[in-house]
C-alpha cells in the first residue's frame, strides 16, 4: 500500500503531462506581402504517433492568426471558412496548400519579403507545441 | 466525280490539316461576342479601355489585395505564364480589378500586383462602375466578417477570363486550373 498511492500519482500526473511532440513539420513558407495585408502560410505536418488536432498558430508578425480553409464551390465562387481545429490523424500527414488549408497571417506588422523567416508557433491538442521557421517565398 | 472535283477535295484536305486545331482548356462560349466592356481606371489615372488592347490577348481576373490564399496563387500563375511566354509576353495583358473598392485604393493595388509582375495592370472606378462590369463578367462578390473589430474577407467569384486578340470573350477558367492548361489556351489565342 505504501507505493500504491505514489505510483498512482505518477501515473497520473505522467496522463496528463503533453505527449512529447512526435509530429513533424516540413516546407513551412509564405507568399510576400505588404505591411498591413494578409498572407498565408502553407506546410506539411506527419503525425507517426496518435491521432491530434491542431488548434492554433501564432506568428509575432501578424496582428491576427487563423486557421483558414479555402472552398471553392461549383459556381467558381471562393469563400474562406475558419477552422476551429485541424486534424492531425495517426499515421497521415495534413498538407496546408494554396486552395484549401492553410494559415491566415492577418495584418502583418511589417512587410514579408522573399527569403525572409520568422518564427510561427503551432500549439496542437495533446502533443506539445512546436515552434517552426517559416520561409517567405517567391509568390 | 471528275477530276477536278477530285483535285478540290485534296486540296480542302490539305488546308484543313494546315490549319490550327486546338482544344480549349478552359471553359469558352458557345458564340464568342465582343467582351462587355471594362470602363474603369487604371491605378495611375489613366482611363483602360479594352479597344485599346485589341492585338493582344487580355486576361482578366477579379480579386482583392487582402485575398491570403486563391487571388495570389492566381495571379502567382498568371506571371508564370507570362514569363513563360518569354518575349511574346509582351502581347498579353493582365488586368486585375477589385471586389474590395473600400480598402483597395490605386496604390495598395499597384503595390500588391508589383509582387507578381510590374505590368500588370490594376484597375479600379466607383462602386457603380464595380457593380456594372461585375454583372457583365456574372462576377459575384461578398463581404464575410472575420472579426468583430470589423476586418472581413471577401466571398467572390474566382475566375480568369480569357479576352482574344479580337476583343472577343473566348474562355474562362475556375481556380485550380492547370497553369499549363491557361499557357496552352493562351499561346492558341496568341496564334489564332
Amino acid at each position: 500500500m505504501r507505493w500504491v498511492l505514489p505510483s498512482s500519482f505518477l501515473l497520473l500526473t505522467l496522463g496528463c503531462t503533453p505527449a512529447k511532440s512526435e509530429l513533424s513539420v516540413s516546407g513551412a513558407w509564405a507568399r510576400p506581402a505588404l505591411a498591413g495585408m494578409n498572407s498565408a502560410v502553407y506546410l506539411e505536418i506527419d503525425n507517426p504517433g496518435p491521432d491530434d488536432e491542431l488548434v492554433s498558430a501564432h506568428a509575432e508578425i501578424a496582428t491576427l492568426t487563423q486557421l483558414h480553409l479555402s472552398i471553392v464551390a461549383d459556381d467558381g465562387t471562393v469563400r474562406m471558412e475558419e477552422q476551429p481545429a485541424v486534424s492531425v490523424p495517426s499515421g497521415g500527414r495534413v498538407r496546408f496548400q494554396p486552395g484549401g488549408l492553410h494559415i491566415m497571417l492577418m495584418d502583418l506588422k511589417e512587410p514579408l519579403e522573399v527569403n525572409d523567416s520568422f518564427p510561427m508557433d503551432l500549439a496542437f491538442r495533446d502533443h506539445d507545441g512546436l515552434s517552426i521557421p517559416v520561409t517567405v517565398r517567391a509568390p | 466525280m471528275r477530276w477536278y472535283h477530285v483535285a478540290s477535295l485534296v486540296v480542302l484536305g490539305a488546308l484543313a490539316s494546315c490549319s490550327p486545331t486546338h482544344e480549349w482548356r478552359g471553359t469558352t462560349y458557345r458564340d464568342p461576342q465582343s467582351a462587355p466592356d471594362v470602363d474603369l481606371s487604371r491605378t495611375n489615372g489613366t482611363a483602360f479601355e479594352l479597344d485599346d488592347h485589341h492585338g493582344s490577348v487580355v486576361l482578366l481576373y477579379f480579386g482583392y489585395t487582402n485575398c491570403p490564399d486563391v487571388c495570389p496563387a492566381t495571379l502567382a500563375d498568371l506571371a508564370w505564364v507570362k514569363d513563360q511566354l518569354g518575349p511574346e509576353g509582351g502581347r498579353i495583358t493582365v488586368a486585375f480589378i477589385s471586389v474590395d473598392p473600400e480598402r483597395d485604393t490605386p496604390e495598395a493595388v499597384r503595390q500588391y500586383l508589383g509582387i507578381f509582375d510590374q505590368d500588370f495592370i490594376g484597375l479600379y472606378g466607383s462602386s457603380a462602375q464595380l457593380a456594372r462590369v461585375k454583372e457583365a463578367y456574372g462576377v459575384y462578390s461578398e463581404k464575410d466578417p472575420v472579426e468583430e473589430n470589423g476586418s472581413y474577407t471577401v466571398t467572390h467569384t474566382s475566375r480568369v477570363f480569357l479576352i482574344d486578340r479580337a476583343g472577343r470573350l473566348r474562355a474562362s477558367y475556375s481556380f485550380g486550373t492547370p497553369r499549363e492548361d491557361l499557357l496552352a489556351d493562351v499561346e492558341f489565342a496568341l496564334e489564332s
